[in-house]
């Protein structure tokens, strides 16, 4: 099934189709939902919480653009959604502030799970800091696609990317057992 | 090397937006120097989570399929547009008929009272704590308003009517409910006394207060105002007794002295029990 066919499929509420749409992009926006969240649970549900959407909402997708890129905008608003959440929740309960970010559920890893995100990259880098990063490295994305998501300017996305990929050089150049440590 | 350094603390020291994007564009972006001191697409996604690591997306399919099921299929654009535009007008028309009412209203009755405007201030933690007298304002106004001006007034916590009408200001008030205790010290009636939280206590002071009245033999009365739930503090039955200890004292009379004496000591006890009820009827003639 390729994009077009997903999308129309999408459109009729075919339940095959949703499932090929979630099955195509599910680790892609898991992928970003991680990198900007920090743990498996939240990215989860913004992950569910993204495609619901998309299901919902699909009719207003203009077909002039990308529809990776417009899925990438949901979830990264989604996962901006559940940071401001947790970020609520924090003030109640302080031990959560100074958990440590961890990918996986601790004593309950999976196997595919990746390796624990390191903590201090989520303390030096702003959410639209991580999500340019990440779109950049592993989508291959430019300071204008990466503009789209953002809803920026590509000249504010570039300023975005640059700082990300300083500052966590100057950690990496500082202390190396810092960022593989978690 | 200079020249890096040189555009790197240009970069620092101005925050220009404009010009900041431009030396990222034209220097930064380019320059072999700069770009080794910036993490490489290599080693970001090394530090990563990537799409393949990210585990089974048919996993994620279980997990939305129940919700996606319950979904109604997405209305297709065509032909939509119309209904949504008129969904809109008539949401935005009911939205106007609502917040209009509402201003109508809120014009019409002079807006929320002082009693609601100060519970709303303590409910948001503007105020450190407030007693409602919703209900009962009609009390302490008709209490006020049978009082002569050189009366004074030792309230509980619940008279604000009574206050207001003695020309206390409601900024004194909230200056009192805010922690600040210049709001007890009223402009008007100089001779009031400040609000009395701890349930009965204030009825010792208008005792007090009585007591003055009648050594000056100042033709003036004290008002204090209890609720039933002061009736059972034995401060209050100490506070009435005061009254006739003072004038036991000054009774010349020595066979209604001594038997007065004899009888003190229980007297508190039987004040405390008649106390509450006489309160349930005098609030049974009120009813």
């Amino acid at each position: 099934m390729d994009e077009q066919e997903i999308i129309e499929g999408c459109l009729g509420g075919i339940a095959a189709s949703n499932r090929a749409m979630v099955e195509t992009y599910g680790t892609l926006v898991l992928s970003v939902a991680l990198n900007v969240v920090g743990n498996r649970q939240d990215a989860e549900d913004v992950c569910q919480e993204t495609f619901l959407q998309v299901f919902r909402r699909l009719d207003r997708y203009d077909r002039e653009r990308s529809f990776k890129t417009w899925l990438l905008t949901i979830a990264y608003r989604r996962s901006l959604d559940m940071l401001r959440k947790k970020r609520r929740f924090a003030e109640f309960s302080a031990r959560a502030r100074f958990e440590p970010a961890v990918v996986g559920r601790p004593g309950d890893v999976d196997p595919a799970d990746p390796a624990p995100l390191p903590s201090k990259f989520l303390e030096v880098l702003s959410p639209r800091e991580r999500t340019a990063l990440c779109l950049w490295a592993n989508e291959g994305y430019t300071a204008k696609d990466i503009s789209e998501v953002l809803a920026c300017s590509a000249s504010t996305a570039r300023v975005y990317l640059f700082n990300a990929r300083r500052k966590i050089k100057v950690l990496l150049e500082n202390d190396h057992g810092l960022l593989q440590n978690g | 090397m200079d020249f890096c350094r040189t555009v790197e603390l240009l970069y620092a020291a101005l925050s220009v937006r404009p010009f900041r994007d431009w030396l990222i564009r034209i220097h930064m972006d380019r320059c072999p120097r700069c770009q080794e001191r910036l993490l490489s697409r290599e080693e970001a996604r090394r530090l990563l989570v990537r799409p393949d690591q990210t585990g089974d997306a048919a996993a994620l399919w279980r997990r939305i399929s129940d919700e996606a099921g319950r979904l109604a299929p997405a209305p297709k654009a065509k032909g939509s547009g119309g209904r949504l535009a008129w969904q809109w007008a008539a949401a935005s028309t009911m939205a106007a008929v609502i917040a209009l009412t509402g201003f109508w209203l809120l014009r019409e009755t002079g807006g929320p009272g002082f009693d609601a405007r100060a519970v709303a201030l303590q409910r948001s933690g503007q105020l450190g704590t407030f007693a409602s007298s919703l209900g009962q304002e009609a009390v302490a106004v008709g209490v006020a308003a049978a009082m002569a001006e050189a009366d004074v007034l030792v309230p509980s916590f619940r008279e604000q009517g009574a206050q207001l009408w003695r020309g206390v200001t409601m900024v004194e008030l909230f200056l009192y409910w805010g922690g600040d205790e210049r709001g007890s010290d009223f402009a008007g009636p100089r001779e009031d006394f400040p609000i009395s939280v701890p349930v009965g206590s204030q009825a010792s002071h208008a005792a007090g207060v009585a007591m003055a009245f009648q050594l000056r033999r100042e033709p003036r009365v004290a008002v204090c105002v209890l609720g039933d739930g002061a009736t059972s503090k034995g401060d209050v039955a100490e506070a009435l007794l005061s009254i006739t200890d003072e004038r036991a004292k000054r009774a010349t009379n020595n066979t209604a002295k001594a038997a007065y004496e004899k009888l003190r000591p229980t007297g508190k006890k039987h004040v405390e029990e008649a106390v509450p009820r006489l309160a349930r009827m005098i609030e049974q003639h009120t009813k």
